[in-house]
């Protein structure tokens, strides 16, 4: 798998990705950390903890490292999810756990989509 | 190999912090904070070597604002440029981070291309803006640099029509033989006390700066100058160093009425004023009125046309009959000189002798007047006129150099082909009581001996 394929995968913009960065095997290096980056595990535990405004902050950080990767469908949806908790409120909107599922469901598409290719790299050709 | 320079990047995001490091680690040094409050650590150990941060708005454990408060309320962190990473989330953010106090922004995602170009262009105008510091302040008092000093004044002027206020230039009387006695450094010591002294008495309604060398000036209110220099001399006893105390300062007042002069001129005036009273005892202030200028354009003029005066022998030589009590007879003659100028007419000495001995005309004046009265001896002795034995009669400033009360004829080749001049206890005069050297005050002398 290349990693052009693998972002067609992950529902990502590759093309945009490789004009911002300097190399392309910097972009498989951030690729591959961003299974370390701890953004979308914050959320979800902020999410439980009925935590809104760390929510946000984790929402928002995954947004902007998803944007910064060119994950353009992960980004859609945490965008979302973001934009829902920005309110000041004192507790989590009820309509986020649905976008939250979203987001799940991106994230885990995206992962696994970048484990595949990791997973091809080591293959022997 | 030069350095490169350092840049700090404060962002809570691990892989943000990884790709922003990664975009700018090829131009620059890059040092990481996950949090304002690391941060504010490692500028602590850097603050001299950080030439711009990176700022995330959202982190944990003190947020890029409550971080921005913070540098920006320290002077020397707060000269730091600082881009905040924002998220295009609306004009909210930006306007927040730039209200805080924030240089610039970048959104993310990140753009290297456009990173790399404005933290590039902020580091250069910090470097810019720390170099014109450097000419606007002078280096050894502290106090503004001419040209800016100039400026300022336009400011204030400006932006203050309806207040009066006025220049003040002072200078150190001789201070250039400070310098050659006590040393240079003496001196820069003496000039950076002046400046102290002169800074604190100003104070806040005005300001003050360096023109070079010895000479200060000061912007003040009207008022305000006009109340201190009635109260000079009342000073509390301020702890003034021994050389401060042995030297004499000046002060020339312009007092701003016209506000078209342009500033420099203003300046000249009260440094004109200040001059005006050089040498003179216990005149300290003065103020620039109109007749100082009129006087240096007339001594202009007249520099201008001592030249052609003297080669056309426009100077005439009058003898001033001397009568002598004790034999009841004349006894001799006094030797005067008036400049009888074709357009101007009659002139006292008063008018230029003064002057030429300021500019060093006078010895060729002396000259002149000398070949003058010794040709009219020679015509005298020559036309029966008997008893005209000798006539001295020095013009200040203009003695041959030789043992004081005595000069030497010879010294004037042209002369030797008149009678011999000699210097006799009786009939001669000394007018110029003192050393060839002190021309300054031997013009007061040599005034109240040619008036007669």
């Amino acid at each position: 798998m290349t990693i052009q394929e693998c972002y067609q995968k992950l529902g990502g913009e590759f093309a945009q990705v490789e004009k911002r960065l300097p190399s392309v095997s910097l972009v498989r290096k951030f690729v591959i950390k961003f299974l370390d980056d701890a953004s979308f595990s914050e959320l979800c535990h902020a999410m439980q903890d009925g935590n809104r405004a760390e929510a946000f902050r984790a929402a928002h950080t995954l947004k902007g490292v998803s944007a910064n990767l060119g994950f353009s469908r992960l980004l859609t949806s945490a965008g979302a999810l973001t934009e829902l908790l920005r309110a000041e409120t004192e507790t989590i909107p009820e309509d986020a756990a649905a976008l939250l599922e979203e987001v799940k469901r991106d994230y885990e598409l995206t992962v696994s989509a970048i484990r595949a290719y990791l997973e091809s790299e080591d293959q022997p050709k | 190999m030069v350095q490169k320079k350092h840049v700090l990047i404060v962002e809570d995001n691990e892989l943000n912090r990884a790709i922003l490091g990664e975009i700018l680690s090829s131009d620059y040094q890059v040092l990481e904070a996950e949090n304002g409050q690391e941060a504010l650590e490692v500028l602590r150990h850097h603050k001299d070597s950080i030439a711009l941060i990176l700022l995330d708005v959202m982190m944990p454990v003190m947020d890029g604002y409550a971080f921005l408060d913070r540098i920006k309320a320290d002077k020397e962190l707060s000269l730091i440029p600082v881009i905040v990473m924002t998220q295009s989330d609306g004009e909210e953010d930006e306007v927040s981070a730039l209200a805080h106090g924030a240089t610039d922004f970048v959104p993310k995602p990140y753009r290297p291309q456009v990173i790399l170009h404005r933290v590039a262009s902020l580091i250069k105008l910090r470097e810019t803006a720390a170099m014109v510091n450097q000419f606007q302040y002078d280096r050894l008092t502290g106090l503004y640099s001419k040209e800016f000093f100039y400026q300022k004044v336009r400011e204030q002027l400006l932006e203050n029509p309806e207040e009066d206020y006025c220049i003040v230039c002072s200078n150190i009387e001789n201070f250039k033989l400070v310098n050659d006695i006590f040393g240079q450094e003496a001196g820069d010591r003496l000039l950076k006390e002046v400046a102290g002294i002169t800074q604190s008495m100003v104070g806040d309604t005005g300001f003050c700066g360096h023109l070079g060398a010895d000479r200060f000036l000061c912007l003040q209110k009207r008022e305000q100058e006009r109340q201190d220099r009635l109260n000079f001399g009342s000073f509390p006893e301020q702890e003034v160093s021994p050389l401060l105390k042995s030297v004499v300062m000046r002060w020339g007042i312009y007092e701003i009425t016209d506000r078209s002069v342009p500033v420099e001129q203003m300046c000249d005036r009260a440094l004109l004023a200040a001059n005006s009273i050089k040498g003179q005892y216990n005149q300290f202030f003065a103020v620039y009125d109109e007749s100082l200028r009129d006087k240096l354009l007339r001594e202009q003029v007249i520099t201008d046309a001592m030249e052609p005066a003297l080669a056309e022998e426009q100077f005439v030589v009058y003898f001033q009959p001397k009568y002598s009590l004790n034999d009841d007879c004349m006894a001799g003659a006094e030797a005067l000189v008036r400049w009888d100028h074709p357009e101007w007419g009659f002139m006292s000495p008063g008018e230029f002798i003064p002057l030429f001995e300021k500019n060093g005309f006078i010895p060729r004046m002396d000259q002149y007047v000398w070949e003058k009265v010794c040709r009219q001896l020679r015509d005298w002795q020559e036309g029966g006129i008997s008893r005209c034995s000798g006539l001295c009669e020095c013009i200040p400033g203009g003695c041959v150099p030789g043992k004081s009360g005595g000069y030497v004829p010879g010294a004037y080749p042209k002369v030797r082909r008149g009678p011999r001049v000699s210097a006799s206890g009786d009939h001669g005069e000394r007018l110029c009581g003192k050393p060839r050297a002190d021309h300054q005050h031997g013009g007061g002398a040599a005034e109240a001996g040619l008036h007669h």
